[in-house]
């Protein structure tokens, strides 16, 4: 049977230093606990779930849900970080997608995601080696209407059943990034919605996600923003390792790079 | 045109090397070329976040598009202050 070594959510952002140093620093410095805390070198694999930011999934085709099934990936290298090639994990990837179609999920594979920072970055502080297949799961949170919360939820209750049944007993590690409240070019850009991040992270802690879950994806729009829309990658992890809380290691409200961004650890069995 | 065929024009910088070319040598021409209206041009030519919102790009598009039309603005959302603390080396081989 497959096991979890670590399952966390992190923001994916970072930004000019100079803006706000000493929140700046908190950021990198939880940021690097989180990451290191999910134990991706640890890990056979590791499962990141990403929404991407219209790199890879325009408006030509949009599917809700899709699993990057590829030996080998090239990341986008935007926000100045280098491009360079990361391992894949193809077989579990396509067993991943063939259990959950066996539970009621019909996600889309493809070979052509090349991660932009949403993943790449996590992955710098989750696997500073650089040695651990990944396999990129993407909710589009770009397409209209957007795959509900509770849809993701449901999701990620499938893939904790699909690794804790996995007979190749691999070890591995699950990284939502995202979030949290940010307004995406909208009139709202530089809101920081800081009641509504501190509460979701409580939440997701306490063991409670489900509860969130239940939110309309309006709801979170509207208190978070279009951007923290991303919610719902923490969601599916939180329904991966189901009923397990966790412990928020960060939280910051980073007006100067507008959003708030945090780190939160699930307590998986006795790895935390 | 419509909606559908800015966001498939946008889209494209990012993925077609001689699509982002041509239109980093002329906007308008590459534009034109893909068959935008006066009017849908002349809005992106403007780049302002009301002209984008004008025409519905989408905030995520408006972003990869604003990115590949002012390159040299550069902007704060980046690891550059943070490099010599990542393991960035590429991996060789």
């Amino acid at each position: 049977m497959g096991s979890l070594v670590g399952a966390v959510g992190m923001s994916h952002i970072l930004a000019s230093r100079s803006l706000a140093e000493e929140q700046a620093e908190r950021v990198f410095a939880g940021l690097k606990e989180t990451g290191t805390r999910a134990s991706g070198e640890q890990a056979d694999v590791i499962l990141f779930i990403v929404c991407d930011h219209m790199a890879n999934f325009g408006t030509d085709l949009e599917a809700p849900f899709t699993v990057g099934v590829s030996e080998h990936y090239t990341s986008l290298g935007d926000m100045d970080l280098p491009r360079m090639p990361v391992a894949g994990a193809p077989e579990f990837a396509r067993a991943l997608v063939a259990s959950l179609a066996e539970q009621g999920f019909d996600l889309a594979v493809t070979t052509e995601i090349r991660p932009d920072h949403g993943l790449m970055i996590p992955r710098l502080f989750v696997d500073p080696a650089g040695q651990t297949p990944i396999v990129p799961l993407n909710i589009n949170m770009n397409m209209s209407p957007v795959p509900a919360p509770q849809r993701c939820w449901n999701v990620g209750r499938a893939v904790g059943r699909f690794i804790a049944g996995r007979p190749q007993g691999e070890r591995v590690a699950i990284v939502a990034t995202g979030g949290l409240s940010h307004w995406i070019m909208r009139p709202e850009m530089g809101r920081v919605n800081a009641a509504f991040d501190l509460k979701c992270l409580e939440t997701i802690a306490g063991g409670d996600a489900i509860s969130l879950s239940s939110l309309s994806a309006e709801v979170i729009e509207r208190e978070a923003g279009n951007g923290g829309l991303e919610l719902v990658t923490w969601l599916c992890m939180a329904g991966a390792v189901y009923p397990a809380g966790g412990e928020v290691v960060f939280y910051e409200p980073m007006e100067a790079w507008l959003t708030g961004l945090g780190g939160i650890v699930m307590h998986i069995g006795d790895k935390q | 045109m419509s909606l559908t065929t800015i966001h498939h024009f946008i889209g494209k910088l990012d993925r077609d090397p001689s699509h982002a070319a041509a239109f980093r040598s002329d906007p308008q021409q590459a534009m034109a070329a893909a068959s935008l209206t006066e009017q849908e041009i002349e809005l992106l030519l403007t780049a302002s976040r009301e002209s984008l919102a004008e025409l519905g790009v989408h905030p995520l598009l408006q972003i990869r598009y604003l990115r590949a039309r002012f390159p040299e603005r550069g902007g704060f959302m980046s690891i550059k202050d943070w490099a010599a603390r990542l393991p960035l080396e590429v991996p060789h081989g």
